[in-house]
């Protein structure tokens, strides 16, 4: 690699860590953990460069690396990772079974609820816009499974924040009732 | 690389398992939502997102990389 394409690189690398550092924050919550994986991401995939194919999208190549890595991270932690799974699950049971007077939360508390492949996918498709093929392709699942996860991510947040409908938010929420559909 | 490809196998398997365990909520969630809660649900997603993008950047970052850079041998 010559100097001209190392700082290239760098520079395009440069520009893409808030991006990484928002994927990131969604995926573990946690701002430190989230650093750490961001950092971690840019040391492998600055020794990796040779492998990435510059007609291709960089963008798409470094958050794979960088979900790729918090999969293993998990892996590593895995006794920790069920436990916190088994809490989850057991606080989403007890609210399923007190629809009729449970209490509704803010966006960021309902999203904290989703599963990582539920945050991960609403991310990816919703606010970075990668399409469905593209976002498939990064987390190794089929497309039918990307759009069912978005489906039933949408689907939860709404129950958990009492959105199910036009008459359920108050003009305040929505500047434009024809708001682009995530 | 072929140890990193095989590892990323291994992880897409490990995902595979967690997601036939995590899809144990309600059905109600697959059900089609209004075009009015599907537009708030991603109106909110994007504000947030857009929040997390312009947090200003640590120095650690700019940082590190050039420090990769610098430890590239020259040629």
């Amino acid at each position: 690699m010559t100097a001209g394409q190392t700082d290239d690189m760098q520079a395009q690398l440069t520009s893409l860590v808030p991006n990484l550092r928002a994927f990131a924050r969604s995926l573990c919550g946690a701002a430190d953990q989230a650093d750490d994986l961001v950092q971690e991401t840019l040391v492998k995939a600055w020794k990796s460069r040779a492998s990435f194919d510059p007609g291709s999208n960089l963008k798409a190549w470094l958050f794979t690396i960088l979900r790729n890595t918090y999969l293993s991270e998990l892996r590593k932690r895995k006794y920790e990772v069920q436990d916190h799974d088994g809490e989850l699950a057991q606080q989403l049971s007890v609210k399923d079974g007190q629809t009729g007077h449970m209490d509704l939360v803010d966006f960021m508390k309902a999203f904290a609820l989703l599963t990582p492949e539920q945050r991960e996918a609403l991310v990816l498709i919703g606010a970075e816009g990668f399409s469905y093929d593209d976002a498939a392709l990064m987390c190794g699942c089929a497309v039918g499974t990307m759009k069912s996860r978005v489906n039933r991510a949408r689907g939860k947040l709404a129950e958990l924040m009492g959105v199910t409908g036009a008459e359920e938010f108050g003009s305040e929420h929505a500047p434009n009732p024809r708001a682009r559909a995530v | 690389m072929g140890n990193d490809r095989k590892q990323s196998d291994d992880e897409m398997r490990l995902q595979a398992k967690s997601t036939t365990v995590s899809t144990s909520s309600s059905n109600d969630a697959e059900a089609a939502l209004s075009p009015e809660a599907q537009g708030l649900i991603g109106h909110q997603l994007r504000q947030e997102y857009k929040r997390l993008l312009s947090e200003p950047l640590p120095d650690k970052f700019t940082k590190l990389l050039s420090d990769l850079a610098k430890s590239e041998p020259k040629e």
